[in-house]
């Protein structure tokens, strides 16, 4: 039974004037865009919010990896440059993200670890790593971790406070099995922001194995189950669907004034605001703010310190593929069931620094035999389709170091269908990056085969989902975008709420500290606004 | 002849390019029929440069020895393949088969995939944990 504020509904609860400038507009409806209009409302803050792409119902959601594809993909086009692997296989297509109310967090597979106290000081940890940028945040562990702890409870993080965690599924016993044989103690059923037991007016899940696909039975967390219709329901929020935000304007004392969008007729409009809020993933959001450029910021709207684009970040990932003598069927199930965190933590006797997350992946056959070995081909690669049914999937999610020269800037001659410059991502691997990833595959191949694997895949990264550090945090104005709350360091009413503050990567998925430095943020500027400061 | 920017692939087309597609992913136990579904995809799909583009391929496979295509052992369709593995003709056949042949309904139970599952209310009572070969206590974290 699918609960009924899943329901689609296009006519909204409240409108807000254009000229009404004591809105706050929110940029995308993801992790920290959604998660900022529930925060912003429910203390009776009036928002705007504005979400490129449209209102899905639950019922679009089909059980097709393609079709699932194709409907909720950020399709438009993006350039990629660079020695990484992803600039080969996928020069247009670098990344995978989602364009649809609750933005990412449509796909998401809801793993939640926390960033670990050394992950934001990774530069006073690390010390000085050649050819890579560390910074530490201008905020600590201790300070998160009561909004981590607000984050599990809000998006119910199995396995966190009382919430019950999930059984293993047919992969997760696989991966299991060699994480034991190998030696490991801190493995086991992975913590998701999916509901082992009905909680919060959602069902428990029914192990449908799509959770990359739209979850059908509400038990996945995102914004557009939880978050969205929260903030609708409080008759403050009102969403704009297939708005696309073009520019974000500025008055003559350097305070953001308003955002120009386009509607789904490419008519352009302009909401006035008392405050902006960015949270368009870490692309979208850098390129909005470089074509936002004026003669005040020439080289982009709050680049005075011209770090915007910069220190892009995206994780060290890897995945692995291997044949067992008996069936596993790793489609049955959460996608993402099992998680190892021993390598996580910092440890250089390995060779590198920083951490890494293993954990479980499952793949339906079409997805499988398209991202195996993109371009593979013939019976070499056939056989490994063959064996489909006896293949479990395990992931390396890691730690990347942050170098300047990763970056998101505007492409010099292509437009978009507005007429605004297309995004250019330039991406290198670090050697950081590249000897983690050699030491997870390596290790993760005896951990398969101790497991009883008769072969293993290793398979190269795809295209990225995990979009950083491009307004990255920091206490200098002149070594970051944003300052601790998430606030330009110039334009006192102007934020960045999503993955582009992170001013390093941490090991595991960012979701989960996204939503925790939306939650801290929100409560910033509920305070500010009540000290009539914002 | 094989086509013109107004009419469909010929016989002749469709037939080598299911050919084509069994040299790309072979699997011996799938008949004909899911590699044809993949022709007739590209083929709905095909602009009047791509049915130039599919024509030139096949006649270049024909080009590639003495025989036509179709009148190849497997070991020389294999290297009348090769031969032109650079070009987009190749790439677009290629990537159309690799998406199409396995999301074919009809050919996922030869691989053991059992498709959507929400409408049989999931893998929860049906499976999702029921692997034989590894026990609870196998997988138990050694404290």
């Amino acid at each position: 039974m699918i609960a009924p504020h899943l329901d689609d509904d296009d006519i909204p609860a409240v409108t807000y004037d254009l000229d009404d400038d004591s809105v706050v507009v929110i940029i995308g409806s993801g992790a920290g865009g959604g998660t900022m209009a529930d925060e912003l409302t429910r203390r009776g803050i009036d928002v705007v919010l504005l979400e490129a792409g449209p209102r899905f119902k639950t019922s679009d959601f089909v059980n097709d990896e393609w079709a699932m594809n194709e409907l909720l993909t950020w399709k438009d086009k993006r350039d990629c440059t660079g020695g990484s692997p992803i600039a080969r296989d996928y020069p247009t297509a670098p990344t995978w993200t989602c364009k649809g109310l609750g933005g990412t967090t449509l796909h998401w597979t809801a793993m939640c670890p926390r960033g670990l106290p050394h992950d934001f000081k990774v530069r006073t940890t690390y010390g000085d790593v050649e050819g890579a940028d560390l910074a530490d945040w201008p905020l600590d562990y201790e300070e998160l971790e009561p909004f981590y702890r607000e984050a599990e409870s809000k998006m119910g993080v199995s396995g966190r406070g009382n919430i019950p965690q999930h059984r293993g599924n047919n992969n997760f016993r696989v991966m299991a099995l060699g994480a034991k044989r190998m030696g490991y103690t801190d493995y086991g059923s992975n913590n998701v922001a999916i509901n082992a037991v009905p909680r919060d007016g959602r069902n428990a899940c029914d192990q449908i194995g799509f959770c990359m696909q739209g979850c059908r039975s509400g038990a996945k967390w995102s914004t557009f189950v939880s978050e969205l219709p929260r903030a609708e329901a409080t008759g403050h929020c009102e969403i704009r669907t297939r708005c696309m935000a073009l520019r974000i304007e500025h008055d003559d004392r350097g305070r953001a004034s308003g955002v120009l969008y386009a509607d789904a007729s490419g008519n352009h409009h302009f909401q006035k605001a008392r405050l902006v809020c960015v949270a368009a993933n870490s692309i979208e959001t850098t390129r909005l703010l470089l074509n936002s450029e004026s003669s005040t910021w020439p080289d982009g709207l709050a680049n005075g310190s011209g770090m915007l684009g910069k220190h892009y970040m995206r994780h060290a990932t890897a995945y692995m593929y291997a044949e067992f003598p008996k069936p596993v069927r790793m489609y049955r199930g959460l996608v993402v069931c099992g998680v190892i965190r021993d390598e996580a933590r910092h440890d250089p006797a390995r060779g590198f620094a920083g951490g890494f997350f293993y954990g479980t992946i499952g793949l339906g056959l079409p997805f499988y035999a398209a991202f195996l070995s993109p371009g593979r081909w013939g019976r070499d690669y056939t056989s490994w389709i063959e064996a489909y049914e006896r293949v479990a999937g395990l992931f390396v999610n890691g730690e990347d170091m942050a170098i300047a020269s990763n970056r998101v800037t505007l492409h010099p001659s292509e437009k978009d269908e507005h007429g605004l410059p297309i995004p250019r991502l330039n991406l290198d691997d670090h050697p950081n990056d590249l000897a983690m990833k050699r030491y997870a595959y390596r290790n993760g191949v005896a951990m398969l085969e101790a497991a009883g694997a008769l072969r293993v895949f290793c398979s190269p990264p795809l295209p990225v989902s995990h979009n950083l550090g491009t307004c990255r945090m920091s206490e200098n104005p002149d070594a970051g975008v944003v300052d601790r709350w998430g606030r330009s360091h110039e334009i006192p009413n102007l934020f960045v709420s999503d993955g582009s503050q992170f001013t390093s990567a941490l090991a595991g998925n960012p979701t989960l500290t996204i939503v925790a430095l939306a939650i801290r943020q929100a409560g910033h500027i509920a305070r500010q606004i009540g000290r009539g400061e914002l | 002849m094989v086509s013109t920017p107004d009419r469909p692939l010929d016989a002749h087309a469709v037939e080598t390019l299911t050919a084509m597609g069994r040299v790309l992913y072979p699997h011996d136990f799938l008949d004909d029929a899911p590699y044809r579904r993949v022709v007739d995809i590209v083929a709905e799909e095909a602009d009047s440069a791509q049915n130039a583009l599919l024509a030139d391929g096949v006649a270049a496979l024909d080009g590639a020895s003495d025989r036509p295509f179709l009148d190849l052992a497997e070991k020389e369709r294999l290297a009348a393949v090769e031969a032109i593995e650079r070009s987009p003709f190749f790439e677009t056949m290629r990537a159309a088969t690799a998406r199409h042949l396995y999301s074919n309904p009809a050919v996922w139970r030869h691989f053991g995939y059992e498709g959507p599952s929400s409408h049989l209310g999931g893998y929860i009572d049906r499976g999702f944990d029921d692997i034989d070969w590894i026990s609870e206590d196998d997988v138990r974290v050694d404290k």
